[in-house]
C-alpha cells in the first residue's frame, strides 16, 4: 500500500511534530516570508489591472482624442466638428519657462488648454478649485516638483515667450500619467486664449495639437476610429482612444509585474534553502528515531512520507500566514512604486493571488524539503543498535539529482508563466542557477579550504571558529547563500544606479559642451553668437534644422505602406517629422558602417544621396541604393541611401536620423541648434536667464539638468527596486536566523564540554564571534565579488561603458551585513552561554 | 520432545572493508536456536556479539553463510520482506533503551501494531504497559521516565506483536544493579508466559545464570556453546 495512505504515518507525523515543532518553526518562518512576497506582488498585479480597468476613462481623460503635429488645416477642422460630442482643445510644446522672483529658467512641456478637460478623472491640483478656475485669465498650473525645485509659490509670476502668468495652482496630478514623468519633463498648464501672447508658436517648433472629445454615452469610440481611418491618414491625424491607451498601459504594467513576480521568485528559492537547511538540521535530529522505527518494521518509504507530510503541515500553515502578510504587504507596494502608476491602485483581496502564492509555497517547500528527506530511506536500522554505524559507499543514489532536476524545471517553468518567453525563461533559470549554484560552490570550497589550512598561528578560539565552518552538519552552505545573496542584489543595484550616472557624467567631461540651444532661428544667430562672447563661451557648433515628412519609401507612397496589413515598418517612423540637418562631413559622434559618405551634392544628381542612422534605416527597412521620397512644405525630395551611420547618441550634441549633403537645403525654411559649455553652474544659470529674457522662444538643454533629474529618477527607480529585493533580504535573515538556531544544540554540547574543561564563557564567545565574522566576512566579499562580475558584464555587453563600483556604499554594506552576521550568531546563542555549566550538563543528562 | 528450530544459522562469516584492510568479526558461526528457549551470547568486547545478533535479526547481511528464522532464509530476503518479518515476528530491546522520544509511552508500545495495521492497539498497549509496572506513566514522554522505566516501556513495545523472538542488546547495560535485576526477572517472566524465544547478548552475570543456553564469542569464533545437547550442523 502506498505509505501516504496508511494511518499509521500520518499518526506517527502529527505525534512526532508535537516536540520538534520548535525546531519547524524557522523553517516556516521562510516559507511565511516567501509566499507573503509572491501574494504581496500577485495580488498588487491583479489590483492593478482592475484599477486600469475601473479607471481607464481617466487614463485619456475622454473617450477619444485626435493629435497632428501641425495646426489643423480647415479641412481637417470641419472633419473633427463632424465628430460631435464635447470637445476640448490642447496645444503642447516644450519652452523654457523663467521664474522673474529667482531669476532661475527651466524646460518644461507647456500645454495650453480650453475647455472642461478632463472629461474623466482630475487634474489634482492645490487649492483644487485651481484646476477649474485657471482659465479665467492668464494664469498657470505649474507642475509641484517645479515649484519645489525653484521655491516657487501660489501667486507667483513665471514668464513664458512674452507672456507672463501667474502661479493659480499646484499641479498634483494629471489623468494617465505618472509623477516620474514630471522629473524629466515637468508640465505646465495656461489657458489657450493666452497662448498667441508668447508669440512661441512658430514653424519649426515642436507642438502638438490634439482635441478631446467627450463623446454621447453608447457611443463607441473605437468604432468611430476605424469608421474614419482613411480620412484620419489623408489629413495626417493619430487618433487615440481609451482602450488603445488601455492596452498600451495594460502591456507597461505586465513588464513591471513580470519583473516584480521575477525579483520575488529569487526570495521565494531563498526561502526554499532555508526550508531545506532547517529540515536537514531536523532529519539529523530524526535519524536515531527513523532507524528505530526501521527495526521495528516501518518502510523506508513510510519513514520518509512521515516527514514529508511535517515539511507539508508547515508549507501550509507558513502559506496560510504568509497569505495574511502578503496581503497586507500588498497596500504598501502602491506607495513604494507611487511614482510610476498612472492610476490610484485600489486595495482588495485577490484571491487569483492568494491561490499562486499558496501553490508557489507548498511547490518550494515540497521540492526543497525532499533534498534532505530522501536520505531518511537509506537510514539503516543497525544504527538503533550500534550509533558508530556508517553505511558503506555503494552507489550513489540517484534520487537527489532528480529532485535538483525537478527544482531547476520547476524554476524554469515559473520564468517562462512569467515572461511568456522561452528565451527569457531559460536565461532566467540559469543565471538564478548559477548565482545558487556558484555561491554554494563556493560555500562548499571553502569548508574544504578551512579543513586543509588550518592556520596554526591564529589564537585557539579564532582557529576554533574557522573549524566550526567545515565540522558535520555545518551550516556554511545555507549561511553563505542567504549573506552572499542579499549583498549580491544590494551592490549590483547600487553598481548598475552608479554606472548609469557614470555615462551621462562622463559626457560632461572636460571640455565636453554641455549646452543646447534650439528652436534658435536664422535671425537670432548673430544676437546668441554675440550673447557667447558677452559671456565668454565658446560657440561649438551651429547646426542647421530643416523639418520634413517622408513621403515614400523605395516609390511606395507612405500612405500605401501605413494601409498595409503585410507592413511590419512601425507606423511613428511612417508618420513622424523628420528633422534634419545638412552639412559635407561626419561629426565626432559619428561614424559609416555602410556605404560611402557624399558631403556634397554633384550636379548631375538625379536623387540627393543622404546619410541615414542605422536604426531608422532599420526601421524603415531600407539599405543603401534605396530610394526614399521626403516632403519639404509641398516640394518633394526624391533621395537615394548613399550610406548608413552609426550615431554615439549620448554625445550632447544634435544627432539626426537623416543628414543631407550640402548644397541642397541651404535656402530651404529651417532653424538652428547652438551647442557651447558652461563651466560653472552660475554661468550656465546666467546665460539661460540671459537667453530666455533676450529670446524666449529659445529652449535651452542643460547636461546638469539632465544629470541631476537622472540621479532624481535612478534614485526613485533603485528605491523601488530595493523595497523589492528587501523582500529577499528579509528571507535571507530568517535563513541566516534558521541556521544559527538549528546548530543551538550542537553548540550546547560543545559549550559544555568546553565549560566542563575549564574555558572562559569569554573564550567560547570568542569562538562563536570568530566563526560568524569569518562567515559574515566571506559570505559578503564572494556576493560583492560576483556583483562586480555581474556590473562588468552589463557594462561591457550592454551599456558599452566601463564598470565602476561605488566603493562608499559597497563598503557600508559589507560592513553592515557581516556585523548583522555576528550579531545574529552570538544573539542566536546567547542563551546557551549563560547558563551554569553543571547546570546544562545536568538538563542535557 | 525437543521443540522445534526457530533460528538457525550456518557457518556465519562477516567482514568488514576498512581502507586497505579486511576485518572479519565473524567466523564460521554455526548454532541453531530452539523455540521458546532462552540464549544467552556472552564475550569480550569486540568479540562479534552485537554483530551475529544483527545478523540474526535481519539488521545486517552476512558476507557468507545462512540465517533460516522461522522458515524465512534472511540472507537471502529482500529490505521489504525483512521490514516485514521485523514487524511480525522480531522483538527488540536495546542497551540505550532506543525509544521515540516525541511518544509518550503509550504510543511508543502501540508503534509495532500501528505499522502492522492494527487499529486498536491501545487497549493491548496499556495492558502491557500495566504487566511492566507502568500503568500510572502511560503518558509520559521518555525523557520524564527513569532509566528502568524506559527499558519497561522498551520490553512492552518489543512484546506488542506477540513476537516469536526477542533480541535484547545489553539490556541491563545502562542500569544499576537493582534496576538491572528487576529487568532481568521481567524479560524472563515474559519469555515464561508468552514463550517467546530469548536471544540475549549481555555482560550480566545474573541474566546470564537464567540463560538455558549460553554462547560464548572471542574473536569473532564461537568458544564455546553449553547447551551440549544441541547437534551443530557439519561443514
Amino acid at each position: 500500500m502506498n505509505p501516504v495512505f496508511r494511518r499509521w504515518v500520518w499518526l506517527m507525523a502529527f505525534r512526532d511534530a508535537r516536540r520538534g515543532f520548535r525546531t519547524l518553526l524557522l523553517s516556516m518562518s521562510c516559507v511565511i516570508l516567501g509566499v507573503a512576497s509572491v501574494v504581496a506582488v500577485a495580488s498588487f498585479r491583479d489590483n492593478l489591472a482592475s484599477s486600469i480597468h475601473e479607471q481607464s476613462k481617466s487614463l485619456l481623460g475622454a473617450d477619444l482624442a485626435i493629435d497632428s503635429r501641425q495646426p489643423f488645416s480647415r479641412e481637417a477642422e470641419a472633419f473633427i466638428a463632424s465628430l460631435g460630442g464635447k470637445q476640448s482643445r490642447q496645444i503642447s510644446f516644450s519652452s523654457m519657462v523663467y521664474f522673474p522672483e529667482s531669476g532661475m529658467s527651466r524646460l518644461v512641456q507647456v500645454r495650453a488648454l480650453t475647455g472642461n478637460f478632463p472629461y474623466y478623472g482630475t487634474l489634482e491640483t492645490e487649492p483644487s478649485s485651481a484646476s477649474r478656475n485657471f482659465q479665467d485669465g492668464p494664469n498657470a498650473l505649474v507642475d509641484e516638483t517645479l515649484m519645489l525645485q525653484f521655491n516657487a509659490r501660489l501667486g507667483d509670476r513665471l514668464r513664458i515667450g512674452d507672456q507672463d502668468f501667474r502661479i493659480a495652482g499646484k499641479l498634483r496630478k494629471i489623468p494617465g500619467e505618472t509623477l516620474a514623468f514630471s522629473l524629466i519633463s515637468p508640465r505646465l498648464y495656461v489657458p489657450l486664449a493666452h497662448l498667441n501672447q508668447t508669440q512661441l508658436l512658430q514653424k519649426g517648433s515642436i507642438i502638438r495639437y490634439r482635441v478631446y472629445f467627450r463623446l454621447d454615452s453608447g457611443v463607441d469610440a473605437d468604432q468611430i476610429v476605424q469608421r474614419i481611418s482613411p480620412q484620419l491618414l489623408r489629413l495626417h491625424l493619430e487618433a487615440d482612444t481609451v482602450n488603445r491607451r488601455t492596452a498600451a498601459l495594460s502591456r507597461s504594467m505586465e513588464n513591471l509585474s513580470r519583473y516584480l513576480h521575477l525579483a520575488v521568485f529569487v526570495a521565494v528559492l531563498l526561502a526554499g534553502v532555508g526550508v531545506a537547511s532547517g529540515i536537514h538540521v531536523y532529519t539529523k535530529e530524526k535519524t536515531p528515531s527513523v532507524a528505530v522505527l526501521r527495526c521495528v518494521g516501518a518502510r523506508p518509504g513510510e519513514t520518509v512520507v512521515v516527514y514529508v507530510i511535517q515539511a507539508m503541515l508547515i508549507a501550509l500553515a507558513g502559506s496560510c500566514l504568509g497569505v495574511v502578510l502578503g496581503v497586507a504587504l500588498q497596500s504598501i507596494l502602491p506607495i513604494a512604486l507611487k511614482d510610476f502608476l498612472p492610476v490610484n491602485s485600489v486595495f482588495s483581496f485577490a484571491p487569483k493571488g492568494v491561490l499562486v502564492g499558496v501553490g508557489i509555497g507548498l511547490g518550494i517547500t515540497l521540492l526543497f524539503s525532499l533534498l534532505p528527506l530522501v536520505s531518511l530511506r537509506n537510514i539503516s536500522p543497525l544504527l538503533a543498535l550500534r550509533s558508530s554505524y556508517e553505511r558503506s559507499q555503494g552507489a550513489r543514489d540517484p534520487l537527489p539529482w532528480l529532485i535538483f532536476f525537478l527544482i531547476a524545471a520547476a524554476i524554469s517553468g515559473f520564468a517562462w508563466a512569467t515572461t511568456e518567453r522561452w528565451f527569457h525563461a531559460l536565461w532566467f533559470a540559469a543565471a538564478v542557477l548559477a548565482t545558487f549554484g556558484l555561491l554554494a560552490f563556493i560555500a562548499r570550497g571553502t569548508s574544504t579550504l578551512m579543513r586543509k589550512l588550518a592556520p596554526d598561528f591564529l589564537p585557539y578560539p579564532w582557529r576554533q571558529g574557522l573549524a566550526n565552518l567545515h565540522r558535520p552538519n555545518n551550516q556554511t552552505t545555507a549561511v553563505m547563500l542567504s549573506i552572499g545573496l542579499g549583498t549580491f542584489l544590494l551592490v549590483t543595484l547600487y553598481s548598475v544606479q552608479g554606472m548609469l550616472l557614470k555615462q551621462v557624467e562622463e559626457r560632461s567631461g572636460k571640455g565636453e559642451p554641455n549646452l543646447v540651444l534650439f528652436d534658435v532661428q536664422k535671425d537670432q544667430r548673430d544676437g546668441i553668437r554675440a550673447l557667447f562672447r558677452d559671456f565668454n563661451v565658446r560657440l561649438y557648433e551651429e547646426v542647421p534644422i530643416v523639418t520634413m515628412r517622408l513621403a515614400a519609401i523605395k516609390e511606395k507612397p507612405v500612405e500605401e505602406i501605413r494601409t498595409d496589413p503585410r507592413s511590419t515598418i512601425p507606423p511613428w517612423a511612417l508618420r513622424r517629422e523628420y528633422r534634419s540637418t545638412y552639412r559635407s562631413r561626419l561629426t565626432g559622434t559619428e561614424q559609416i558602417i555602410k556605404g560611402k559618405w557624399q558631403g556634397k551634392v554633384k550636379a548631375d544628381e538625379h536623387s540627393i544621396p543622404v546619410s541615414l542612422e542605422k536604426g531608422i534605416a532599420e526601421s524603415l527597412k531600407v539599405d543603401v541604393g534605396d530610394s526614399l521620397q521626403f516632403e519639404l512644405q509641398g516640394v518633394p525630395l526624391l533621395t537615394k541611401v548613399a550610406s548608413i551611420r552609426e550615431v554615439d547618441w549620448q554625445r550632447v550634441q544634435p544627432n539626426f536620423f537623416v543628414v543631407f549633403p550640402e548644397g541642397v537645403l541651404e535656402n530651404a525654411p529651417q532653424f538652428y541648434a547652438l551647442v557651447t559649455r558652461t563651466d560653472s553652474i552660475q554661468l550656465s544659470a546666467a546665460l539661460q536667464r540671459a537667453v530666455v529674457q533676450n529670446f524666449p522662444n529659445v529652449s535651452v538643454i542643460d547636461l546638469t539638468l539632465v544629470l541631476n533629474t537622472l540621479d532624481s529618477i535612478l534614485g526613485r527607480v533603485s528605491a523601488a527596486i530595493r523595497f523589492i529585493a528587501l523582500f529577499t533580504i528579509l528571507t535571507g535573515l530568517a535563513v541566516l536566523a534558521s541556521a544559527v538556531l538549528g546548530s543551538r544544540s550542537q553548540r550546547r554540547k560543545e559549550s559544555i564540554l568546553m565549560r566542563t574543561l575549564g574555558a572562559p564563557r569569554s573564550q567560547i564567545v570568542n569562538t562563536v564571534v570568530a566563526e560568524y565574522l569569518f562567515l559574515g566576512v566571506i559570505s559578503c566579499m564572494t556576493g560583492a565579488l560576483l556583483a562586480t562580475a555581474a556590473s562588468w558584464g552589463l557594462s561591457f555587453y550592454f551599456l558599452g561603458t566601463v564598470a565602476s563600483i561605488p566603493l562608499a556604499p559597497v563598503l557600508s554594506i559589507l560592513a553592515l551585513v557581516t556585523g548583522a552576521t555576528v550579531l545574529a550568531g552570538v544573539l542566536g546563542c546567547w542563551g546557551i552561554f549563560r547558563r551554569p555549566a553543571l547546570e546544562a550538563l545536568r538538563a542535557e543528562t | 520432545m525437543p521443540n522445534s528450530i526457530i533460528l538457525s544459522v550456518e557457518h556465519l562469516c562477516k567482514s568488514f572493508k576498512s581502507g586497505d584492510q579486511t576485518l572479519t568479526v565473524l567466523k564460521d558461526v554455526s548454532f541453531a536456536i530452539e523455540e521458546g528457549s532462552a540464549c544467552a551470547i556472552v564475550g569480550p568486547s569486540g568479540s562479534g556479539k552485537t554483530t551475529l545478533i544483527a545478523i540474526c535479526a535481519g539488521l545486517e547481511r552476512p558476507s557468507d553463510g545462512s540465517v533460516v528464522f522461522n522458515g524465512f532464509p534472511m540472507h537471502l530476503s529482500s529490505e521489504e520482506e525483512l521490514s516485514r518479518i521485523r514487524n511480525q515476528f522480531i522483538g527488540f530491546v536495546f542497551q540505550s533503551f532506543q525509544l521515540l522520544p516525541s511518544l509518550t509511552a503509550l504510543e511508543n508500545v502501540m508503534v509495532p501494531a500501528e505499522i502492522r495495521g492494527e487499529n486498536h492497539a491501545r487497549s493491548r498497549a496499556s495492558e502491557l504497559l500495566k504487566q511492566v509496572g507502568l500503568e500510572g506513566r502511560l503518558h509520559h514522554y521518555p525523557i520524564q521516565l527513569s532509566g528502568g522505566e524506559q527499558q519497561r516501556v522498551a520490553i512492552a513495545r518489543a512484546f506488542m506483536n506477540h513476537p516469536k523472538i526477542l533480541f535484547a542488546d545489553e539490556p541491563t547495560g545502562n542500569l544499576d544493579t537493582e534496576t538491572a535485576g528487576d529487568i532481568v526477572r521481567l524479560i524472563f517472566e515474559l519469555n515464561a508466559t508468552t514463550g517467546t524465544t530469548l536471544m540475549l547478548v549481555t555482560h550480566d552475570r545474573e541474566l546470564t545464570e537464567q540463560a538455558s543456553r549460553i554462547i560464548s564469542l572471542k574473536g569473532g569464533t564461537m568458544l564455546s556453546d553449553t547447551q551440549a545437547d544441541a547437534k551443530l550442523p557439519a561443514r
